[in-house]
């Protein structure tokens, strides 16, 4: 009776313990599925984002276009000169077309410098097409590709609204992407640009005469960095201002007002 | 270190974070510039990266530091999931902006640094509570009465 009932416990502790053991191996199976599920959650939220905010980050709209478009008509541009030839003042921006920074002055101080100093009347702006991004990455040739095609855009004197939409079209820094297709893309919107001609200009005198003449007069009032903007009554006389913020033009303004 | 200061942990990292997501918040809207050591924390809230779908990025780190917080006091499997999904998230999206830092805007915001390495620890002892969690056992029958 005593061995019956000693078998007996002994096989209701084997089955406790195979309960126990089944218990912890399927909360071990449950706590790996959460574990997983969150783990594949949180991979797909972050793929998305990134996707998002590759795709989302330069691409110009619509209304983009038909809003710089609409910012630059009937200003005179003459070349790579942007307003009256008889202004008071003198405004000139070294810029690399490929440069964030400068994407950023493009865009958080161009819109004001346009309506309030160029459409005014009081300055002109002259806008020195640099390749630094090139001079620093040996074998580098995406900046000049990008200037290039700008100059002889300012063959037809339609360079401002290309530049401006270059930028809000900028690529990364890292990547080479100022192609043919991309170039003429940005040209074919911009009112009253041909982009093939321009695409025939750009290996012309006038624009690689123009990358010299830039890069010279970049030498002379020593810009060690894009963007840098100086003001002047002339290209000559003007002098380097501080661009603390690239979104503020303010300091530009009162460089204009001060010569009026 | 047991499940409870795991969760008092992450909520002193919660708050850390917070802070430095407010004070980044703060600046952004009162267009100010941060204190920072090396000016990269003005190029990196001036690139066209310190939005993410026009919200600012700092914006979405406070949300997503209250998330966590809120996370923490949800009990059982659910609020530890949810911490783990969040932090890790959170990890991931840091992981994202630290790159553009370095290889797209090309400049460090030790405030972002600092949000990161926080995220990064959060992360861990999210994904530790979570793996170690067990549930109260269901309490015996009571003994009928006699």
């Amino acid at each position: 009776m005593s061995s019956r009932k000693e078998q007996k416990e002994q096989a209701r502790l084997e089955r406790e313990a195979k309960e126990a053991e089944h218990a912890a191996k399927a909360a071990r199976t449950r706590r790996m599925s959460i574990i997983g599920g969150v783990l594949g959650l949180a991979v797909i939220a972050v793929v998305v984002v990134v996707i998002i905010g590759q795709s989302g980050s330069s691409e110009s709209t619509a209304s983009d276009v038909t809003e710089v478009n609409a910012r630059y008509a009937g200003i005179p541009q003459d070349g790579i000169t942007l307003g009256e030839p008889a202004a008071k003042a003198t405004i000139v921006e070294y810029a690399d077309l490929r440069c964030p920074f400068c994407k950023d002055f493009e865009e958080g101080s161009m819109p004001t410098i346009v309506d309030e100093l160029v459409k005014t009347g009081k300055a002109k702006f002259v806008f020195r097409n640099l390749t630094i991004l090139d001079q620093a990455s040996p074998g580098g040739e995406d900046s000049t590709n990008a200037a290039k095609y700008a100059l002889a855009t300012s063959m037809q004197n339609k360079m401002f609204p290309f530049i401006n939409l270059f930028y809000l079209n900028q690529g990364l820094e890292s990547e080479d992407y100022a192609t043919e297709t991309f170039l003429k893309g940005i040209a074919g919107d911009v009112d009253g640009l041909d982009a093939n001609k321009a695409w025939t200009d750009r290996t012309s005198p006038t624009v690689s005469n123009g990358l010299v003449e830039a890069q010279e007069a970049a030498d002379a009032a020593g810009v060690t960095g894009t963007p840098t903007v100086y003001v002047g009554s002339s290209e000559e006389d003007a002098e380097k201002v501080n661009l603390d913020n690239l979104d503020d033009p303010q300091a530009i303004i009162d460089a204009v007002d001060a010569l009026q | 270190m047991t499940d409870r200061k795991l969760g008092i942990a992450i909520a002193v990292l919660g708050f850390i974070g917070l802070g430095i997501a407010t004070y980044l918040t703060y600046v952004h809207y009162a267009e100010l510039e941060p204190i920072c050591g090396n000016g990269g924390c003005e190029r990196v809230q001036n690139s066209e990266w310190s939005k993410f779908v026009g919200i600012p990025v700092p914006l979405l780190g406070l949300i997503g530091w209250i998330g966590i917080l809120g996370s923490l006091l949800v009990p059982g499997d659910i609020g530890r999931a949810t911490t783990a999904l969040l932090t890790l998230f959170g990890f991931g999206f840091s992981l994202y902006l630290t790159y553009l830092e370095l290889f797209t805007i090309k400049a460090i915001c030790q405030w972002c640094v600092a949000n990161a390495v926080v995220m990064t620890i959060a992360t861990v002892l999210a994904i530790v509570r979570l793996w170690r969690y067990q549930p109260p056992a269901p309490s015996a029958p009571e003994e009928p009465a006699v």
